[in-house]
């Protein structure tokens, strides 16, 4: 972690989630955005197109989803911190080169800004559905990291977070917006110095191993004068292919995940609020958490004994955190029909009841509240 | 009208209040009605939509059928375009922001930010130097002047208008 000084003057600015997004890819040092336009995402590339030759970056609009993220991973690999940014269906073309992106431990963002499905769905509208897309959606075993913000402010800060998830994980790192948080203009702070991490190097070690089994490899850039070998398919640490090694494959996937996994206590952040005696828990995220904490103040005035458990990381999956619940009851709210409920009733040592809107429009405090009283 | 709420809540970002503004329109929508929530506070705001309506600003009788019984103090409508209850609940400002737009400035775009300045005059939501500062920041050249034309015509509207009886 390096201590730098922002691009962006410090102040108060009157930013949209996306405009939010885009400056915070640019403070974290994103160099690099390739892209295919898509509601509700397109500000942050039409931003985005502006600004990075400001700074001396390069922007690309690609002629689809998966060269977009397939020029991310060529970018990542000349040394840029790269990211791409898209909606559900846009992610679902990416998804073969983010499974090549997670194999060839390839940093970068991506940015999802989820609109109502399935397919092209509704354009404009803000959903959740796409909590499982980013976790299960390419072949194979594998651990990613993904963010959720629930503010404009917070989106700023979390791709900073993101870009540094993704340099000290060396995986790709998923921003779970939606069209309400991509649209809604707040008051945005931002700071004169952030911190940054850089990309490990290392110069004439293996870029796909360490003497650590589990951890993470330094990684070169094409140009540095280093012999490197990039594969999708299962590879030793030196990156030669390796497809028929047993050891080598169970090596690899074994790594890819416990890279993370074992790392979760440092990735993941939650927030809580009025959980110290309550009996009964909301669990939630994004722009959801917002109607679910004002869902929490107006139980608490009813003098209802209601917390709320904010996921700030969606995964890994904050499991300690639910599973330390103290309440008799959990209610998870969520713009789809039920997704991390699944993920909470696993872990939850509780009853767990699912909250669901998923009309396309924001999920209200009113919706939730009820929920709890009846 | 998505313009005016921006203008107005980057004006009260720069009178450092909290804000969270959203639009109800989509590329599908245009020329139909749309419409633009805003919350200004103190403090951090929760749940960033409105639920209850304290000021309403109309240029639309589709606006006002729909928000004006549910709005709990003061309502800006055009009277041009809009026709008032005979039973007003909140507080009624009749703002001739269009025929003020056609008259003075030759165009009728600038309706918008004539009702708005009056509203922020009427209710000292943000201050004139602020709401000019938004616009300077927000507007590019060729739109700055008649922008800021209208502010001066919307505050003075606005800082006399009387309720509507």
């Amino acid at each position: 972690m390096e201590r730098i000084k922002n691009i962006l003057p410090p102040g108060e600015y009157f930013f949209e989630g996306n405009e939010a997004c885009a400056e915070g890819a640019l403070a974290a040092g994103c160099r690099f955005f390739a892209g295919y336009p898509i509601s509700p995402s397109s500000e942050i590339m039409e931003r985005l197109a502006r600004r990075l030759p400001d700074v001396g970056g390069v922007f690309i609009q690609m002629e689809d989803e998966i060269a977009s993220i397939g020029a991310v991973i060529g970018a990542a690999w000349a040394g840029a911190k790269a990211m791409t940014a898209t909606s559900g269906p846009g992610l679902t073309l990416m998804l073969e080169n983010i499974g090549y992106a997670i194999m060839t431990e390839t940093p970068c963002v991506i940015v999802d800004v989820q609109r109502a499905g399935p397919s092209t769905g509704q354009a404009t509208r803000p959903y959740q559905g796409d909590l499982m897309q980013v976790r299960w959606g390419s072949s194979g075993d594998y651990q990613i990291i993904a963010l959720s913000p629930w503010s404009v402010q917070e989106m700023y800060e979390m791709m900073v977070e993101a870009f540094n998830l993704a340099e000290d994980y060396r995986v790709p790192v998923f921003i779970m917006s939606d069209a309400a948080i991509a649209h809604l203009r707040e008051t945005c702070t931002v700071s004169e110095e952030l911190s940054i991490s850089h990309r490990v190097k290392s110069h004439g070690t293996p870029h796909f191993g360490t003497e650590d089994q589990l951890g993470v490899p330094p990684m070169a850039s094409f140009g540095e004068g280093e012999e490197l070998l990039i594969t999708g398919s299962t590879h030793d640490e030196l990156g030669y292919r390796r497809t028929q090694d047993p050891t080598v494959q169970k090596r690899l996937v074994s790594r890819l995940s416990e890279k993370i996994l074992r790392n979760a206590r440092d990735i993941i952040q939650t927030e809580g609020y009025f959980l110290e005696d309550a009996e009964v828990a909301l669990v939630a995220y994004g722009i959801c958490a917002r109607a679910a904490l004002e869902a929490t103040k107006r139980a608490h005035q009813a003098g209802l004994k209601v917390g709320l458990l904010r996921l700030k990381t969606l995964w890994p999956f904050p499991e300690e955190e639910i599973k330390g619940l103290k309440v008799q009851k959990i209610f998870v709210p969520e713009m789809n029909l039920g997704q991390m409920v699944r993920e909470a009733e696993r872990v939850a040592e509780v009853e767990v009841v699912s909250v669901n809107r998923v009309d396309g429009e924001v999920i209200t405090p009113g919706e939730i509240l009820e929920a709890i009283t009846t | 009208m998505v313009l005016s709420a921006q203008l107005l809540g980057q004006a009260a970002v720069i009178d450092k209040r909290c804000v969270a503004q959203s639009s109800a329109y989509g590329p599908e929508s245009r020329g139909t009605p749309c419409r633009s929530d805003i919350i200004i506070s103190e403090q951090p705001i929760d749940y960033p939509y409105v639920t209850e309506i304290d000021i309403l600003i109309t240029l639309s009788q589709e606006g006002y059928d729909n928000f004006a019984q549910s709005t709990k103090e003061s309502v800006f409508f055009d009277p041009q375009l809009v026709s008032p209850s005979t039973h007003p609940k909140a507080r009624h400002f009749p703002i001739p922001a269009t025929e003020t737009a056609s008259k003075e400035l030759r165009t009728r775009l600038a309706a918008n930010v004539i009702i708005l300045s009056a509203c922020a005059a009427q209710t000292a939501l943000v201050s004139k130097d602020s709401l000019t500062r938004a616009i300077e920041m927000t507007l590019g050249e060729r739109h700055r002047a008649l922008n800021l034309k209208a502010l001066e015509l919307g505050w003075d509207l606005g800082s006399k208008v009387e309720t509507y009886a």
